[in-house]
């Protein structure tokens, strides 16, 4: 408040320091990457009656959709949103004294923070909270940060911003450091006209807050229910090949982003698998 | 009542008159406004300079003393905005980016002002050197940077000045 507030830095000229920084480093993401994102959580969104941003549109679209900050542009930021969203959360005794069937395990859970103030950070390019949440909550469910890309079927991830999302790839291990627009550029290719429901490793397959809007507050409640309607099988139209059984859910937030949760889920089959 | 309600709406404003304190942050306010000086402080244990100024090291959790900066620095990174919220909208498009000031450890958000603003001529690694407002109210919009190679163009604007 004392001395960033008055410089007019809202959120999206805040998270675009981080990829602005990110884009120096490594020379990604580039326009047409963060393009990419956007095309494809707006394009999962068609597939999801419950998303309140669907959209059919092209790489050109973003880019020459209205300018916010530099290079954002108006298709690369999320819909900011008001929606509500529950879960039913219930320990094991409680689940089987019930008799839920296909219930969705938590099998890992972590949140870590970093400096509120970007200008502190070392590395404005990463958030370091990513990675310290992704660890952590990988290692309580007995998954690997560098094979996790193998290990899980999707990942909900906490797109605000289509850049953001392409640095999120490397922070959450998918992909290593640098390597993540090229990533999205090759996964959101092969997949054509889309929907962007496979390849690698789907990202966002219900749109993701790009796609469903950005309820404040509501959105990591949507992103890991969302992971979970995955892993039932109760997902509808955007619903991806369930074969490992594991998914995770990724959301931050606060001043900087710097606050990170990372969500391990798992169904009954996979419980059981390596 | 049997006539149907009709809702009458005017649109008016609320204003309020307040005044806060920038508490144990006033020195680089007062001497910003006063001098045209650009304080840091530096932790009396580690040594680590914070610019912004924090009174307390954020590393060792103990004081800091003032010291004056030099007024030039290095861009980290920068954007250029297009759209904000109401407060700032008059504004655009404005630069902003973190610049780290020279002999500073850390980096302060601040306005960066160009004849030509370009992403390119703000980008990562620029040389930048702060330009005050003549008119100074001891606020963080009371000054600005510009590229080196504009400093004497700005300042010698009637409505700018140097520092140093």
């Amino acid at each position: 408040m004392t001395y960033e507030y008055p410089m007019g830095m809202m959120a999206a000229s805040s998270y675009v320091s981080m990829v602005n920084a990110h884009y120096e480093e490594f020379g990604n993401p580039t326009e047409e990457q963060m393009a990419c994102v956007s095309v494809k959580n707006h394009g999962n969104a068609m597939l999801n009656p419950k998303a309140q941003a669907p959209m059919k549109i092209t790489v050109e679209d973003v880019i020459y959709s209205r300018i916010i900050c530099y290079p954002f542009k108006m298709l690369d930021c999320c819909l900011y949103s008001e929606a509500s969203a529950a879960l039913i959360l219930a320990n094991e005794e409680k689940v089987k004294e019930l008799g839920v069937e296909n219930p969705i395990w938590i099998t890992g859970v972590a949140a870590a923070n970093t400096d509120c103030f970007i200008g502190n950070r070392e590395d404005m390019g990463r958030l370091y909270s990513n990675i310290y949440a992704a660890r952590a909550a990988y290692k309580r469910a007995g998954l690997d940060y560098n094979k996790i890309k193998n290990q899980i079927d999707l990942a909900e991830l906490h797109d605000a911003f289509s850049g953001q999302e392409v640095i999120s790839y490397e922070e959450l291990g998918f992909v290593p450091f640098g390597e993540g627009g090229p990533w999205i550029e090759n996964s959101y290719e092969k997949q054509g006209e889309g929907p962007w429901l496979e390849g690698e490793l789907p990202c966002c397959p219900s749109g993701g807050l790009i796609g469903c809007g950005h309820a404040v507050g509501a959105t990591g409640i949507m992103s890991t229910g969302e992971a979970a309607l995955q892993l039932r099988g109760d997902a509808g139209k955007h619903q991806v090949h369930i074969e490992k059984g594991r998914a995770i859910s990724h959301s931050i937030g606060g001043p900087g982003a710097a606050y990170a949760a990372v969500i391990v889920m798992t169904n009954e089959e996979g419980l059981n698998k390596p | 009542m049997s006539d149907k309600f009709q809702d009458h709406q005017i649109r008016d404003v609320i204003k309020i008159n307040y005044k806060y304190t920038m508490g144990g942050q006033s020195k680089f306010f007062i001497e910003l406004m006063e001098n045209k000086k650009i304080l840091g402080t530096k932790c009396t244990k580690c040594g680590k300079t914070w610019m912004p100024p924090r009174i307390n090291c954020s590393d060792c959790y103990v004081s800091a003393d003032w010291v004056e900066l030099k007024q030039t620095g290095t861009i980290e990174i920068s954007t250029i905005v297009w759209y904000t919220t109401s407060a700032f909208i008059k504004a655009i498009p404005y630069g902003v980016g973190f610049i780290k000031l020279d002999g500073a450890e850390t980096a302060l958000l601040q306005g960066i002002f160009s004849e030509n603003l370009v992403p390119s001529k703000i980008r990562k690694g620029k040389r930048v050197k702060a330009v005050f407002n003549k008119e100074r109210e001891g606020k963080m919009t009371d000054f600005f940077f510009v590229p080196e190679d504009e400093f004497e163009n700005w300042i010698s604007k009637p409505e700018y000045e140097g520092g140093e």
